[in-house]
C-alpha cells in the first residue's frame, strides 16, 4: 500500500521541531529513521496529520565519551553504534548488530527504537540493562529520567506530549564487569522471539557485587530483575516476567506462543549469565569481547 | 542521479523514494515486493549505504545521491557483480535481484573479502523466493575474489559448446540485472486508470448494505463498481471439471450479498493513482452482520455444516472412492494394522512479484487487451471470453516480458482479473491492478492444508498387504478457474502409492467449501501424496525396529516385465532404473556411521537426525497417468520458424517465470541444427504469437513436451536442410551433420556448404519457407517419470526447539539435462521452498477464522541464513523412446518436507516422539519434548 497523503516537515532547529510536535495535539508524529514507522503508516495503522522529519536537526547525531557516561544522540543510526560503539559500550554495539539487516540499520536509530519500545527489541533492552538516562525535549523544556521506568510497557513509554527523545546516557562501568547478551528469533535473523542482556559487576576479588538480568520478548517489554542474592533460581525470576497473557502477544499468532517466548527467556537467561560471568571473573579486560 | 535535482514538491512530501524513483525518473528496477520494510526488493544506495527505498520518505532523501541498477554503466564493481551474477546463474525470475545487487555491492565496498557466513548474514534481508540463495551466495564469493584479482569487469563467456548439457548463459537475466526487465508492474498506457479492491474483513458474514457515495466524492476516483453493477452484465463463474461428480458454485466476481473468507471482492475503486484508489477503498462503507465462520473441513466433508453457497446441497464439492486389488482380504489377513491421521497446515505460494494485470479495452474496435502476469494466456483468454460474453477472437492476452515467479498461483485465472476487464469495457480506458502483499497473502490464494487417514495392513514380517487413504482437501470459500482442485484429489489418489509395491489400495477422497481463503495450485500439487506416503514408511519402519530407507527399499516397486504400473494403473515402462536414487541416497547417507554419531551425540545430550524420503516424479507423467487421474492437459505445440538467414524462431506456449525456458528450449534446437545460440529466439506469452494451447506452464509440462517438441520439430528441420545439403554437395544426409551454422561431413568434419548459403539456395521461395516452419504437437504418451531422494541431516537443540539442518543432498534422476545450471537452481529452490513449510511457514487461521499471516513478517519466507547448501547428484539415466528430457521443478517442493520432517522424527524418535503433521516451529518442538519424557534428554552442557 502506499502512504497516505501526509504533510512533511523538516524543521532545522529542535525547537521548531517541539513546537510543532506540541502545537499539533497528536496529530503530528516525529520521523525519526522510519523503519518501523513508514510501514505502519502505509498500513494506515497510523494516521498523522503532519510528520516532522528529524533528519535536518543539527546536534542529534554524535557517540561522545564523558567521565561517566557515553552519550549517544538519538539520531545516532543502529549501523553507526554497530560500528563504532564497540569499544565503550559492547553490549549496545553486539544489539546493535542483531538488530533487523544492514539496509534496516543504516536508517534505523537509537532514538527511534527507544520511543517505538518495541518488545524484544535488542537495542533497547542492552540500553535497559545497562541502566542507560535518557534525555528528553518539550515544551515544558528539557527532562532527564530513567529509561527503565520510563518503558513502561510493550510500545508503551511515559513520553508526554510534544515530546522528543534527545539522547541517552549509558553509564561507563568501572571495574570488573561481565556483560552478555543472548537473544533467539525465529527464524533465524529473523524477528526476536526473546532477547536477555545479563550484567555482572564483580570485586577486584571476582566476588559478584551486582547481577541482573534484562529480559524481553514478543511478549514483554525489557524487564530488569536483580538476581544478585539469588543467581541460583535466575532462570526462574527471568522467566517470570515474560507474561503469559499480556497485550504484546495475541492469544491466537502466526509466531511463538506467550508460553515459547518464556522457554526461551529461561534458556536464553542461562546462557547469557553463564557467559557474563565467565567474563567477568576471566577475562582481565571485560568489556572487550561482548556477545 | 541526484534527487537535488529533481524538485520534490510539498505535495509529494509523504511519497516513498521507491514510488518516487519509479514513477517519477524510470527507475523501475526499484521493485516493490512489499512495500512494508521486509522483502528488500527495492533496495536502493543512498550516500553509498544501502536502504530498503519503501521505508525513506523521498523527501528525507532530498540533497543524497541515491544509485539503483540503472546506475551499473559508471559503476566498475556494480558491472562486475552484474556479469559474475550472470555466470553463476545465480538468479531465476529476477524480480529480487536489482536490490541483491546493491546489497553485494555495499558489502564488497565495506568488506572486500567477507566470508560465506558474512555474505549470508548480510544478504538475509533480501529475499529471494526462487533460488535458495546458494547461487547468489556463491557469486557474491566469486565476484569478491575475481575482483581482488581484477577490478575491471570482463563481459561474462558462455561455456563453447552451448548446446544440451551445457550450463549455457541464461538468456534472460540481462535484461532484470541492467534494470532493464519489464513486470507487470512496470506497464503504463496514456489515461491508464488504478484499480484497488475493497474487500471483506469477515471470514463470513451477509452483507447489509453496501455505500459507495463518500468514495466516489474523493478526490482523482473515477467509478466506484460493486457486484450491483456486474449483475447481468456478465456470465457467472463457473469451474468446470472433467470429473463425474464435482459441482461448483456459481459466482460474480465482486460479492454483493454474502462474503466468504476474509479478503473476499466487494467493490472495485478506479481511480487516476493507486494512492487515490487506496484512499478512496477506504472510504466505500460496507455494512456486514457477521456469520458463523464455517472452518471444519471434516464437518464440512461430515456433511455436518450450513451450506457456503444457497444454490448447493452442503459443501462438498467433490468426493470420489475407488479400489484396487482384494482390499477386504488384504486387512483381513494382517498381521497388524496401523493407522494414522497426517496433516498439513497451510502455506503459500507467495511468489516476490504478487499478481497483477493491465486490462486496455478498445471501444472502437471492441477488442480487449489484457496483459496479465499469467502461467496460461491462452486460459486466461479462454476463461475471460467466457466470463466476459466476448468472442475469444477479440481478446489478446500477454505475458509482460518478465514476471516475478509464481510456483502455481499465477496458473489460476482470478476473480479480479474479470472485474478488472470488466472496469476497463465499462470505462473505455486502461486500467490496471498491481495486488500489494496483504492483498496477496489474505486472498490471492493459499495452498496445502490437506489432511488424509492413513490405514495400512502388514503381514508378519511387516510386509505391506493393503492400504487405505482417505483425504480432505480445504478448497476455502471458492474455487478458482481453470482447474477444478477435483483434479488434485484424484492426482493425491494416483500417487499416494508412491513407489511402493502395495497389492491393494482403496482411496477416497473429498473436496470440501470452508471460509478460508481459495486453495490453489502450488509447486507439486500432489505434495500431500507423498508426506502422507514417506511419513506412513517412516512409521512402519520405526513400529517395526527396521531402518527406514531399508524399510523403503524392500517394498520398491518392480518395473520388470513387459508392462510394469502402479497400482493404479500408471505405465512405469520410462523408469527401467525405479529406485536407484534411493539405492544411492542409502548408501551416500553412511547410515551405519550416522547411526554410531547420532548414538554418541545421544549421550551428549545433543539431538541428531538422518531422514531419507523418495518420490516417483510426474514429469509430467505418461498418458496411463492422465487415464487414472480422470483428466489431461493435453499435448503440448511448439513452432518452430528458420528463417532463410539462419535465424530461429521458436513459438511456444510456455511462460518463463525464472525456469529459463527461452535458453533450454533454444539449447535443444540449437544442438539439433548447429546453430549458436544468439541466432535462436523464443516467443512467448502472447496470445496473438504463439501456437494455442490452454495448459501453458505447469505440471512439469516444459521440458519433457515442450523441449520434446522442439527436439522433434528441430530434427525435422534438419532433416530437411540434410537432404538439400545431400542433393547440392552428392553426400547421403546421414554423413551430414549441422554445426556452428555450417554443414560438415561426419566423417572428417570438414565443411561443405554454410547454412545461410544453403538456406539462400534452396529454401528463400514461399514453398522453401514454409518448408522451414514447422510446428510439432508432442503428447509424451509413454514417457514422463522423474524420480529422486533427498538425505537430510538435522540436529534440534532440545532446550529451544530449534531444527538447524547440518546437511542435505538431493539425487536426482530426471532423464537427460539440458542445463545443468538450471536444473540444479530448480531443485535447490523447490527444495527450500518444501523445507521453509516444514520450518517456518505457515498460513495460520485464527478459531475465529481470521487470517494469521497478513504481511511478510508473520508469513516467513525463507533467508539466506534460514536455508542449508544443497548437494546434487544428478543420474541423468537413458529413457526410452526418443526424448530424454524430463521435467524437475516440482519434485524439490514436494520431496523436501518428508525429507526434513523424517529427519526431526528421527532425531526425537527414542523419546517416543512420533510426527505427524509437516509445521514444526521451535515451540511445536518444545510441546513434543515437554509431553515425552523431557527427563531423558540430559541437560545443555554448560
Amino acid at each position: 500500500m502506499k502512504l497516505p497523503q501526509i504533510e512533511y516537515r523538516s524543521p532545522v532547529r529542535l525547537c521548531d521541531a517541539v513546537d510543532l510536535l506540541a502545537g499539533s495535539d497528536q496529530e503530528a508524529v516525529p520521523l525519526a529513521g522510519g523503519q518501523s514507522l513508514i510501514p505502519l503508516l502505509a498500513a494506515r495503522a497510523r494516521r498523522p496529520r503532519v510528520l516532522v522529519g528529524l533528519d535536518r536537526i543539527d546536534g542529534l547525531s554524535y557517540l561522545t565519551t564523558s567521565a561517566d557516561f557515553l552519550e549517544i544522540g538519538a539520531m545516532t543510526r543502529q549501523r553507526t553504534l554497530e560500528t563504532d560503539a564497540a569499544a565503550a559500550a559492547p553490549l549496545l554495539a553486539a544489539a546493535a548488530a542483531r538488530t533487523g539487516h544492514v539496509s534496516v540499520r543504516n536508517r534505523g536509530t537509537l532514538g527511534g527504537t527507544v520511543a517505538f519500545a518495541a518488545p524484544g527489541a535488542e537495542l533497547l533492552t542492552a540500553a535497559v540493562a545497562l541502566d542507560a538516562r535518557l534525555r528528553l525535549t518539550g515544551p515544558g523544556g528539557d527532562r532527564e529520567c530513567d529509561l527503565r521506568s520510563w518503558i513502561t510497557g510493550p510500545y508503551t513509554t511515559g513520553i508526554a506530549p510534544g515530546e522528543l527523545v534527545v539522547g541517552i546516557r549509558v553509564p561507563l562501568r568501572r571495574g570488573r564487569s561481565g556483560q552478555a547478551l543472548q537473544d533467539l528469533s525465529h527464524p533465524i535473523g529473523g524477528r526476536p522471539v526473546a532477547c536477555v542482556a545479563a550484567v555482572i559487576d564483580a570485586e577486584p576479588d571476582g566476588t559478584v557485587r551486582l547481577a541482573e538480568i534484562t529480559v524481553s520478548s514478543r511478549a514483554s517489554a525489557p524487564t530488569v530483575v536483580d538476581v544478585t542474592a539469588r543467581l541460583a533460581d535466575a532462570e526462574e525470576a527471568a522467566a517470570e516476567t515474560v507474561s503469559l497473557d499480556g497485550p504484546a502477544i495475541a492469544v491466537e499468532t502466526n509466531g511463538p506462543p506467550a508460553a515459547y517466548c518464556r522457554d526461551a527467556a529461561r534458556v536464553l537467561t542461562r546462557r547469557a549469565l553463564s557467559q557474563a560471568i565467565t567474563r567477568a571473573r576471566l577475562l582481565p579486560e571485560p568489556r572487550r569481547e561482548v556477545a | 542521479m541526484n534527487p537535488r535535482d529533481t524538485g520534490f514538491t510539498p505535495a509529494d512530501g509523504s511519497a516513498t523514494l521507491a514510488d518516487e524513483l519509479r514513477e517519477r525518473h524510470g527507475r523501475k528496477s526499484v521493485r516493490l515486493g512489499c512495500e512494508e520494510g521486509v522483502c528488500g526488493s527495492c533496495t536502493v544506495l543512498i550516500d553509498g549505504q544501502t536502504a530498503r527505498s519503501c521505508t525513506v520518505l523521498a523527501a528525507q532523501a532530498t540533497g543524497c545521491e541515491v544509485r539503483t541498477a540503472e546506475d551499473a554503466a559508471d559503476d566498475p564493481q556494480l558491472r562486475h557483480l552484474q556479469e559474475v551474477f550472470w555466470r553463476e546463474h545465480a538468479f531465476q525470475c529476477g524480480f529480487c535481484a536489482a536490490g541483491i545487487l546493491l546489497e553485494s555491492r555495499a558489502l564488497l565496498a565495506e568488506n572486500p573479502r567477507p566470508t560465506e557466513e558474512q555474505v549470508r548474514a548480510r544478504l538475509a534481508g533480501n529475499l529471494c523466493r526462487c533460488t535458495g540463495y546458494q547461487s547468489i551466495v556463491r557469486a557474491v564469493l566469486i565476484a569478491a575474489d575475481t575482483l581482488a584479482i581484477d577490478p575491471e569487469p570482463q563481459p561474462p563467456t558462455g561455456p563453447e559448446h552451448e548446446g544440451i548439457g551445457a550450463p549455457a548463459l541464461r538468456a534472460e537475466d540481462r535484461a532484470f540485472l541492467n534494470g532493464d526487465a519489464r513486470y507487470v508492474g512496470d506497464l503504463d498506457l496514456p489515461g491508464m486508470l488504478h484499480g484497488r479492491f475493497v474487500r471483506s474483513p469477515h471470514p463470513h458474514a451477509r452483507i447489509t448494505g453496501i455505500d459507495v457515495s463518500p468514495a466516489l466524492a474523493a478526490p482523482e476516483v473515477v467509478a466506484v463498481f460493486t457486484g450491483a453493477d456486474l449483475a447481468g452484465t456478465l456470465n457467472p463463474i463457473v469451474v468446470g471439471c472433467p470429473l463425474p461428480g464435482y459441482t461448483s458454485p456459481r459466482f460474480a466476481p465482486l460479492e454483493s450479498e454474502q462474503v466468504r473468507f476474509e479478503g473476499d471482492p466487494v467493490a472495485l475503486v478506479v481511480a487516476t493513482s493507486t494512492r487515490a484508489a487506496e484512499d478512496a477503498a477506504e472510504r466505500v462503507v460496507v455494512g456486514y452482520q457477521a456469520l458463523d465462520p464455517v472452518l471444519d473441513a471434516r464437518a464440512c466433508a461430515a456433511g455436518d455444516t450450513t451450506p457456503l453457497f444457497e444454490e448447493m446441497d452442503g459443501n462438498v464439492l467433490y468426493a470420489e472412492h475407488r479400489a484396487h486389488g482384494d482390499i477386504e482380504a488384504g486387512f483381513a489377513g494382517a498381521a497388524r494394522v496401523l493407522r494414522h491421521r497426517i496433516r498439513q497446515e497451510r502455506a503459500q505460494n507467495s511468489p516476490l512479484e504478487a499478481r497483477g494485470g493491465l486490462a486496455a479495452f478498445d471501444p472502437a474496435t471492441g477488442r480487449l487487451g489484457y496483459d496479465v502476469a499469467s502461467q496460461s494466456p491462452n486460459s486466461h483468454r479462454a476463461f475471460l471470453a467466457e466470463v466476459l460474453g466476448l468472442s475469444q477472437e477479440l481478446i489478446r492476452v500477454r505475458v509482460p516480458r518478465n514476471m516475478g515467479g509464481s510456483f502455481g498461483i499465477k496458473g489460476g485465472v482470478y476473480r479480479e482479473d474479470v472485474a478488472v476487464c470488466w472496469a476497463s469495457m465499462r470505462l473505455g480506458r486502461p486500467v490496471r491492478w498491481i495486488e500489494d502483499r496483504r492483498e496477496h497473502l489474505t486472498a490471492a490464494g493459499q495452498a496445502r492444508g490437506e489432511e488424509v487417514d492413513i490405514e495400512v495392513a502388514l503381514d508378519a514380517d511387516g510386509t505391506i498387504r493393503a492400504l487405505r487413504a482417505a483425504l480432505i482437501v480445504d478448497q476455502g470459500a471458492y474455487p478458482v478457474p481453470p482447474i477444478a482442485s477435483a483434479v488434485f484429489v484424484a492426482i493425491v489418489r494416483c500417487l499416494l502409492p508412491n513407489s511402493y509395491r502395495i497389492p491393494a489400495y482403496e482411496f477416497s477422497g473429498r473436496l470440501v467449501l470452508t471460509n478460508r481463503t481459495p486453495y490453489v495450485a502450488y509447486r507439486g500439487p500432489w505434495e500431500m501424496a507423498t508426506f502422507a506416503a514417506e511419513r506412513t514408511m517412516d512409521l512402519i519402519a520405526r513400529e517395526l525396529g527396521e531402518e527406514p530407507a531399508d524399510y523403503r527399499l524392500r517394498h520398491l516397486l518392480p518395473v520388470c516385465g513387459p508392462e510394469p504400473r502402479t497400482v493404479t494403473g500408471a505405465l512405469l515402462t520410462d523408469l527401467p532404473q525405479l529406485g536407484s536414487t534411493l539405492w544411492l541416497g542409502r548408501s551416500e547417507a553412511g547410515v551405519e556411521t550416522f547411526r554410531k554419531e547420532q548414538a554418541g551425540a545421544r549421550s551428549e545430550g545433543r539431538l541428531l537426525g538422518l531422514g531419507i524420503t523418495t518420490l516417483l516424479e510426474p514429469a509430467p507423467g505418461p498418458w496411463s497417468l492422465s487415464e487414472a487421474v480422470g483428466s489431461h492437459m493435453g499435448p503440448e505445440p511448439v513452432r518452430l520458424v528458420l528463417a532463410p538467414t539462419g535465424r530461429l524462431e521458436i513459438r511456444t506456449a510456455q511462460i518463463p517465470h525464472g525456469q529459463g525456458h527461452l535458453t533450454t528450449l533454444s539449447q535443444i534446437a540449437a544442438s539439433t541444427l548447429g546453430l549458436p545460440l544468439r541466432e535462436i529466439e523464443v516467443i512467448c506469452g502472447d496470445t496473438a504469437e504463439v501456437p494455442y494451447s490452454l495448459a501453458g506452464t505447469g505440471a512439469s509440462r516444459a521440458a519433457a513436451l515442450a523441449g520434446g517438441a522442439v527436439l522433434r520439430a528441430s530434427r525435422r528441420l534438419r532433416e530437411r536442410l540434410l537432404t538439400a545439403a545431400g542433393l547440392e554437395t552428392g553426400h547421403p544426409p546421414h554423413e551430414l551433420d549441422l554445426a556452428a551454422g555450417q554443414v560438415v561431413s561426419v566423417a572428417n568434419g570438414s565443411v561443405l556448404t554454410d547454412l545461410p548459403g544453403l538456406l539462400r539456395r534452396h529454401f528463400d521461395t514461399p514453398e522453401g519457407r514454409a518448408r522451414l516452419d514447422v510446428t510439432e504437437v508432442f503428447d509424451g504418451a509413454e514417457t514422463g517419470w522423474a524420480e529422486a531422494t533427498h538425505c537430510c541431516w538435522v540436529e534440534v537443540d532440545p532446550d529451544l526447539g530449534t531444527v538447524s539442518i547440518r546437511r542435505y543432498v538431493i539425487i536426482a534422476d530426471s532423464g537427460r539435462i539440458i542445463n545443468p545450471a538450471i536444473a540444479d537452481g530448480q531443485l535447490r529452490g523447490g527444495a527450500v521452498q518444501g523445507i521453509a513449510t516444514v520450518l517456518h511457514e505457515r498460513s495460520g487461521y485464527g478459531s475465529d477464522g481470521r487470517q494469521l499471516s497478513t504481511g511478510l513478517t508473520e508469513y516467513l519466507l525463507p533467508t539466506a541464513l534460514t536455508v542449508p547448501d544443497i548437494e546434487i547428484v544428478h543420474l541423468d539415466s537413458e529413457r526410452p523412446g526418443d526424448v530424454p528430457f524430463r521435467g524437475l521443478g516440482e519434485g524439490g517442493a514436494v520431496l523436501a518436507p518428508s525429507a526434513v520432517v523424517a529427519a526431526v522424527e528421527d532425531a526425537l524418535a527414542h523419546l517416543g516422539i512420533r510426527l505427524t503433521e509437516r509445521y514444526l516451529p521451535p515451540w511445536r518442538i518444545r510441546e513434543l519434548l515437554a509431553a515425552h519424557q523431557t527427563d531423558t534428554v540430559a541437560p545443555e552442557c554448560r
